[in-house]
């Protein structure tokens, strides 16, 4: 076995790890079914050279993802014979959607469907969890500040995030704390009933089948037939030579289990707001996620950002498009989550 | 590298491609003492990887220069200077614009002797280690990580003037753990601190500035000694053989976890990189007895004290104060180019055979000519 070589700087917290008292909002957001195929396609169907003994496609039916806020405020290792230095606290945003992966058999023919979820992009306010995430187990997380706060009522929810780039592509321009993201409820929000929500909606109703069938909020233990969410990422890591080229490239296995789930609510869609801020920094990331969709001059949430004058954030430039998605639900728990890594599926390039 | 594995290109990516422009960079560099015995484990640590018998190649301290470096840079400027990626509709990383940053690191050099017939002379060469290194801006330290091994931290630096006027204040906080308890929550702790007086002459100093090594090179016995030199600058920067550090040939081990079994590494390369710094200007010296300099030994900071200052085998909770042999500032324009992987180690593999390793350990100086005479061969290379 080729030893890790382990340093003040690789000082991770290794997996599996745990957080305890997650407080998690998801909200579940309808996509174009090619952007999915092509997410899909060139990250995990494409060879490389060689191509994986597996093939990624779309659920059936109308494609929904989960744009996820999750706040770990006892996030710790659970790694075997770690002592000390195990346990961090931070808050993070994931864009997660469902999909089937086929193994193919010797003769060609996709075989074993299975539902695992896909995480195209994250971000983390915490600089040892992004380390962690990108090179763990490969989640292409990038550095944020989020600020999540609720108050006595669910229309207090008050979302925002931040990134280091920039505004315009401009050679002349320079790097600033721009605003991504804005979430919240609009005023006067109330619970609303899963029961009614599914039946207003045929769709719906069978993306939340897919959300039960993984337990995400009703909670899973390790005697059921599915233990949690199967999330699949793709792990690469550059060449330092030929920034086109990758000097390790793998798709690895990780879970998700959710348990000790309380707080449970539900909102509906109509009553939230979720806008992505354009910046040529993240413009991208959104169109290949979320396509091209009107803008608005101004936020439709009323209140101030957050992260505007509070202490310690940088000064950060909100006066940016803003583009409203359209949301179909919300769910809203406290839970203790556990994470995984279960093994690496293929890795490329590494024939006999 | 033996087979061509495409690099998924990602608008999420932030990862800026090299060679790197900084101009107007201000470097604060601090020296202080290093034992040879601390950077020679850090070398057999993470240098010395491999059999001692088969390995072509020994990193050593090099005896004649005890002394690690502290550097302070502020970048006001970054830009890539990367051609546009063929194929790839998006804006070259040339016009999007620059990025500022603020970087502290420790250097240490090392000497990579070549072993066997011909690689003492072919393959020896001086380069930089950087046990230690933190920046402020998050996509520097993804890429530094991610690509050129660099193990860089996230930190807040503060980087600027300090009480008095052309005086230095430097401050790290980074992450870390006050204890080693097991569930101490990690908290941001202040990691390093450092005050100068104002640079040489100055009235405000405290100490007599007759010892400092400013004061050695403005003497008329060593005006001599660098006669016909213009000016420190021109000094330092043509005759410094490489020490004062305005050719930094770095060397960092590049190394990726496998993900199910994190004990275990599924890609380990040397990597090397040059920090060309050009067009040194206004070098300016402070007096080393009047600067204040500590690093603070708790939790778990101290394993990062370990490699490279003189601390005990326990953290002692309390600040460690370090003395300075010299201290200067000076600007510069830095170039950051040819990222080189020179040397590729076998990686284990289950029920497979190890995937081959492969070398490119030729020295700086031997590498036009065996470019021009020799065959073409290098890693990935046929």
């Amino acid at each position: 076995m080729t030893v890790f070589l382990e340093s003040f700087a690789t000082d991770q917290l290794l997996p599996p790890w745990r957080s305890l008292g997650m407080r998690m909002w998801q909200f579940v957001i309808a996509v174009d079914r090619t952007l999915i195929e092509a997410h899909l396609d060139t990250r995990f169907n494409a060879a490389a050279p060689d191509r994986a003994p597996f093939h990624y496609t779309p659920l059936p039916g109308k494609t929904y993802g989960l744009l996820c806020v999750a706040r770990h405020a006892h996030f710790s290792s659970c790694c075997d014979g770690r002592t000390g230095r195990d346990t961090t606290s931070h808050t993070e945003i994931t864009w997660t959607f469902p999909a089937l992966r086929y193994r193919v058999s010797p003769d060609n023919l996709l075989v074993d469907p299975l539902q695992v979820w896909i995480e195209p992009f994250s971000f983390d306010d915490n600089s040892y969890v992004m380390f962690s995430a990108r090179e763990i187990f490969g989640a292409e997380t990038d550095m944020a500040v989020i600020r999540m706060e609720e108050g006595a009522c669910p229309a207090d929810l008050s979302i925002d995030m931040a990134i280091e780039g920039m505004a315009k592509f401009d050679p002349r321009a320079r790097s600033q704390s721009i605003g991504c993201m804005r979430m919240g409820l609009k005023p006067d929000t109330n619970e609303a009933d899963l029961a009614g929500l599914r039946t207003d909606d045929a769709d719906l109703d069978s993306f939340v089948d897919n959300l039960l069938a993984d337990g995400i909020f009703t909670g899973s233990t390790a005697t059921d037939s599915r233990t949690g969410m199967e999330v699949n990422t793709l792990r690469q890591f550059r060449d330092v030579f030929d920034m086109d080229l990758a000097a390790y490239r793998a798709i690895v296995f990780s879970t998700t289990q959710h348990s000790n789930i309380r707080d449970l609510a539900f909102f509906s869609g109509a009553d939230t707001v979720v806008e992505f801020l354009c910046s040529d920094s993240f413009e991208e990331t959104i169109h290949a996620m979320f396509g091209a969709r009107p803008h608005n001059a101004a936020s439709l949430l009323d209140r101030p950002p957050p992260l505007l004058n509070a202490k310690g954030t940088p000064d950060t430039n909100w006066n940016l498009k803003y583009m409203p998605i359209e949301v179909a639900m919300v769910i809203s728990y406290t839970a203790d989550a556990h994470f995984q890594i279960e093994k690496t599926l293929h890795t490329y390039g590494q024939t006999a | 590298m033996s087979i061509r594995v495409p690099y998924v290109q990602s608008a999420a990516s932030q990862q800026v491609p090299p060679p790197y422009h900084f101009p107007g960079v201000t470097v604060n560099a601090f020296y202080m003492n290093i034992s040879m015995e601390r950077v020679q484990r850090y070398c057999d640590t993470y240098l010395n990887i491999g059999d001692d018998k088969t390995r072509e190649y020994v990193y050593r301290p090099l005896a004649a220069w005890p002394y690690a470096t502290v550097l302070f840079l502020n970048y006001p400027t970054m830009i890539s200077a990367a051609p546009p990626s063929p194929g790839l509709n998006e804006v070259p990383y040339a016009d999007r614009g620059a990025i500022s940053q603020t970087e502290v690191f420790v250097a240490i050099p090392v000497v990579r002797y070549g072993r066997g017939a011909k690689r003492p002379i072919t393959d020896t060469a001086l380069e930089w280690a950087l046990p230690f290194i933190v920046v402020g801006n998050p996509m520097s330290s993804v890429c530094g990580r991610e690509m050129l091994g660099l193990g860089k931290l996230l930190a807040d630096i503060e980087n600027g003037v300090g009480r008095y006027p052309d005086s230095f204040h430097g401050r790290i906080s980074l992450p870390g753990w006050p204890d080693d308890n097991p569930g101490t929550m990690q908290v941001q702790q202040e990691f390093m601190r450092i005050e100068t007086k104002p640079f040489l002459p100055t009235p405000a100093g405290t100490q007599p500035p007759y010892r400092t090594l400013a004061t050695l090179l403005e003497s008329p016995a060593a005006s001599k000694l660098v006669g016909g030199m213009a000016s420190v600058s021109n000094f330092i920067d043509s005759f410094s053989l490489g020490l004062i550090p305005t050719s930094m040939r770095t060397v960092g081990l590049k190394q990726y976890r496998d993900a199910a079994d994190p004990q275990r590494a599924v890609y380990q390369a040397l990597v090397t990189c040059r920090a060309q710094y050009l067009n040194v200007r206004d070098v300016r010296f402070y007096n080393e007895l009047d600067i204040d300099m500590y690093f603070n030994d708790i939790g778990s900071f101290h394993e990062i004290l370990d490699v490279f200052l003189e601390v005990g085998e326990k953290p002692t909770g309390k600040p460690h104060s370090v003395n300075t042999v010299a201290a200067l500032r000076f600007e510069a324009d830095i170039n950051f180019d040819t990222l080189r992987v020179i040397r590729e180690f076998p990686i284990d593999r289950d029920g497979l055979p190890p995937t081959p390793g492969a070398s490119d350990l030729v020295s700086r100086w031997y590498r036009p000519l065996r470019g021009f005479f020799g065959p073409r061969r290098g890693v990935g290379l046929p």
